[in-house]
């Protein structure tokens, strides 16, 4: 075989296997619509998680955050509408859902950050940045080629400047929420944990199940993974396997480690 | 030793009927040769039954070369292709001889008295005819009919032994109609079949058929006068292609069958196929082609919603929910009953409403599913109301073709009315307080809305950085370009115009020094003036200099207040280019040589 030939049967086959990916996914997701709508909650969660092996949708992670609502696993739940609004920010219905569950998780303590400088918008606020610098370019080379005044060329080099910080100000800002987005992750309560219970979850003053809770947090609440210089988390593995994170609440009140079982990544982990 | 003969017997050589040539290879034996060749020909025996053979015998005395020629064809005896042949030399009172002999074997057609007409053979170069042979044939004794019946009898019984039985229960099929079958593999009781190694297999590409599972048997059938096992395998069988279409069967099963070679023991007990040295052979065993006739679907008075169906059916639907809150899922299962190709049937299509989103249906058959020829086919659909109120689901319209009636048929399945609250009012959970004990139970039926569509798809929820996108960066050189080109053609052009006007002083000056030399006033004034108005605009931008009247240039200078003291005198130099050049004041004498002095002390002060 040629490597034209090569080539066209490689691109066949990634065609084929992408439209096979695509048809999986959706059969999974009819197959939870179904469940649900045939009243096994638990089905249907098996079911989006298959889904979610495939790929994500708002629509997915929202109808997986209303089945925790209703299986009364708040974490996971709260976890899949924040997974919902990375992906519909505007969404309504996901920005209530949130709320009123967070309302029923006890977590309305934690107030929202503000919604003006979204991780989302980051990739905004970079055009927004270089067009202004850009602008600010023409502009000047513009005046400089009609060789307007200097004291023209100076008012409006001034004034560019300001727009400039602003512009940066603001990338700043969305590109620190993006960092902390990477980091963020959900405190879940362990599958084990009776559903009954109110369910805290304990932060560790080392990474050992023997060691003593510096403190502990509520199912759903937020919480940062420290990171290395490196941009990997900072973990702990101890000789069983389990893995630990050190982590901190959003107000940097509560510190210690956390089993990753009990943590839920928002955007999925980092790697260095 | 006075007779010394040596015979030897030759492979069969493989001849045409007609064209009957010898290739036997022969030893050369020069013995006989030198001897006169003769040719004999007889039946033996020449007398016989019809149902006994005969042997037609060529015997060439003198020579053993190989004879070429051809046999005649008589329609009242049937001759063996493969003659045998034997060779001879011996000595006869001392003098020796040699001879060939063909044999054919002979079977009669008739019964009579015939005879075997001459024929020419050739040895070497010479042609030698064959002598006329007679035969006679008389009627077949009893002995021969008990034969002949007993050979019979064996032929039948091992065709007979297993065959593949198949029925069709419609004398024709039309095009895409699924009938129920059954597939029949019969074998003897005496047959000693040890398993069925593969079950039948269809042959004929113009039907399709369901799969065939594990049969079911059946002992002591009679058929033939024998004792039969019968193995049934129920199919669907689907016409694909209008025509006159052949179908048959094939199924293999293993047989025991007796040792070529005899058991060392040579005992009855040993050689019997189940009990003795035997081996397991696979045999074959075929079903009779069979001719269907596939009709096509008639085109007149098909219905446009026709999608393939054919067979009996009648329709029936129900929704699991008929009260539900807005965007709750409503099961809408429409249930086709009847016979016909349920596997090749595809979903009725429900009519697009304003009222519901309609989800893609799911399938399920219950029924026969060996056929899948009778039935129940069900086609659950999800349907998610779009607004509040009383709705109606929307009708499905079934069409479908009856291969008994051979008409079309159009049924309508039945609308449903569901009652669509609206819902939960969502209170603003930031603006409630939440006050809820821990251990309160929470309420959650019906708060939360599920979407019956996944909507877009993506590969990760990171969000997408553009400050690490090459392609990002790569594009700002586009500005990055057009902003240094446009700064370079700023400089160009002001580079450009200095230098002009640069020039077009050097070119002024020059000319004012020449009229000094020429003492010619009126030009070395106009020229100042000239000179005056370049400079004058330059200061400030002006941009056409040369429309400046002497008035204008000194308001213009006044607004340089570094330039005021200039004024006066470039005041009293305007005025004198005035008078030259509109009074014509030529005998009005002046020191052109003070004058250019003056005059380059203020353009030097001009900057």
């Amino acid at each position: 075989m040629n490597f034209g030939g090569f080539l066209l049967f490689g691109n066949l086959l990634v065609s084929f296997s992408l439209v096979l990916n695509a048809q999986e996914k959706d059969r999974f997701f009819y197959n939870a619509v179904r469940s649900e709508a045939s009243g096994d909650l638990w089905a249907a969660i098996r079911s989006y998680e298959k889904a979610l092996a495939h790929g994500h949708s708002a629509n997915l992670h929202g109808n997986l955050a209303n089945l925790y609502f209703k299986t009364e696993n708040l974490g996971k739940s709260i976890l899949h509408y924040r997974k919902a609004l990375l992906l519909e920010s505007a969404n309504p219905e996901f920005i209530a859902n949130l709320s009123f569950t967070k309302d029923i998780a006890g977590l309305n303590f934690q107030s929202e950050t503000n919604q003006s400088f979204l991780p989302e918008s980051n990739a905004f606020w970079i055009v927004f940045m270089t067009s202004i610098i850009w602008s600010g370019f023409f502009l000047l080379g513009w005046l400089y080629y009609r060789q307007s005044q200097i004291r023209k060329i100076l008012w409006c080099f001034f004034a560019w400047l300001l727009f400039v910080a602003a512009s940066f100000l603001g990338f700043l800002k969305s590109n620190e929420k993006q960092s902390l987005l990477r980091r963020e992750i959900i405190a879940l309560s362990s599958d084990d944990t009776d559903s009954n219970q109110t369910s805290s979850i304990r932060l560790r003053r080392f990474a050992a199940h023997t060691s003593s809770a510096n403190t502990s947090v509520k199912e759903g609440e937020s919480l940062h993974v420290t990171m290395n210089q490196d941009g990997s988390p900072k973990s702990h593995r101890n000789s069983k396997g389990d893995e630990w994170f050190l982590v901190q609440t959003l107000d940097k009140r509560k510190k210690g480690w956390i089993e990753a079982k009990n943590a839920g990544w928002i955007v999925g982990r980092p790697h260095n | 030793m006075n007779l010394h003969s040596v015979i030897m017997r030759n492979a069969s050589t493989c001849i045409g009927l007609w064209a009957f040539i010898f290739f036997v290879p022969a030893p050369k034996y020069a013995g006989g040769q030198n001897q006169g060749i003769r040719v004999e020909s007889s039946f033996q025996p020449s007398i016989l039954t019809l149902s006994n053979t005969t042997l037609y015998k060529i015997v060439i005395h003198g020579t053993q070369e190989n004879p070429q020629g051809k046999i005649p064809k008589v329609s009242w005896l049937n001759l063996s292709n493969n003659p045998q042949t034997f060779r001879s030399a011996s000595f006869v009172n001392g003098v020796p001889s040699v001879r060939i002999e063909l044999s054919l074997r002979a079977k009669p057609n008739e019964i009579g008295e015939f005879v075997f007409p001459t024929w020419n053979l050739t040895i070497g170069q010479n042609s030698f005819v064959v002598p006329q042979a007679s035969l006679s044939v008389l009627a077949p004794n009893q002995q021969d009919l008990v034969r002949q019946r007993e050979l019979k009898n064996q032929q039948e019984d091992l065709s007979q032994a297993a065959f593949i039985d198949f029925s069709n229960p419609r004398p024709f099929l039309y095009e895409g109609e699924t009938v129920a079958g059954e597939i029949q593999l019969f074998l003897w009781d005496r047959f000693p079949v040890t398993r069925i190694e593969e079950s039948p297999v269809k042959k004929g590409d113009a039907f399709s058929m369901t799969e065939v599972s594990q049969p079911l048997e059946q002992r002591n059938v009679i058929r033939f006068n024998k004792s039969y096992s019968v193995y049934s395998w129920p199919v669907g069988l689907t016409a694909a292609t209008a025509g006159e279409n052949e179908i048959s069967f094939s199924a293999n099963i293993r047989v025991r069958s007796e040792n070529r070679g005899r058991s060392p023991f040579n005992s009855p007990f040993f050689n019997d196929p189940f009990f003795g040295f035997a081996r397991d052979e696979s045999v074959r065993v075929l079903s009779e082609v069979k001719n269907i006739e596939v009709r096509p679907l008639p085109v007149e008075g098909r219905p446009s919603g026709f999608q393939g169906a054919v067979g009996s059916f009648t329709i029936r639907s129900s929704i699991d929910l008929d009260r539900v809150s807005l965007g709750d899922p409503v099961r809408l299962t429409m249930t086709l009953s009847g016979s016909g190709n349920f596997a090749a049937m595809p979903a009725p299509l429900l009519k697009q409403s304003s009222d519901f989103k309609i989800g893609p249906p799911a399938f399920s058959f219950t029924g026969n599913d060996q056929t899948k020829h009778q039935g129940e086919q069900n086609f659950e659909y999800v349907l998610t109301p779009l607004s509040a109120g009383l709705l109606n689901t929307p009708v499905v319209l079934f069409s479908y073709f009856d291969p008994i009636m051979e008409k079309f048929f159009t049924i309508t399945g039945q609308s449903h009315a569901v009652r669509v609250d609206p819902g939960e009012k969502w209170i603003d959970a930031t603006s409630t307080s939440s006050k809820e004990s821990a251990g309160a139970r929470i309420s959650t039926s019906d708060l939360f809305q599920t979407e019956s569509e996944p909507g877009k798809w993506q590969e990760s929820l990171a969000t997408y950085d553009l400050s690490k996108s090459g392609m990002f960066w790569t594009l700002q050189s586009i500005p990055l370009a057009g902003f240094v080109f446009l700064i370079v053609l700023g400089f160009q052009k002001r580079n450009g115009i200095k230098t002009n006007r640069k020039q077009n002083e050097n070119i002024l000056l020059q000319r004012m020094k020449d009229s000094v030399d020429n003492r010619d006033s009126v030009t070395f004034f106009r020229t100042f003036r000239d000179l005056l108005r370049m400079k004058i605009g330059a200061l400030n931008n002006h941009s056409n200099p040369s429309s400046l009247s002497s008035s204008e240039l000194l308001a213009e200078l006044q607004l340089k207040k570094a330039y005021l003291d200039l004024v006066d005198p470039i005041k009293g130099f305007l005025r004198k280019c005035d008078d030259y050049e509109f009074a014509g004041n030529e005998s009005h004498s002046v020191e052109l040589n003070s004058e250019l002095e003056e005059a380059m002390r203020i353009y030097k002060k001009i900057r």
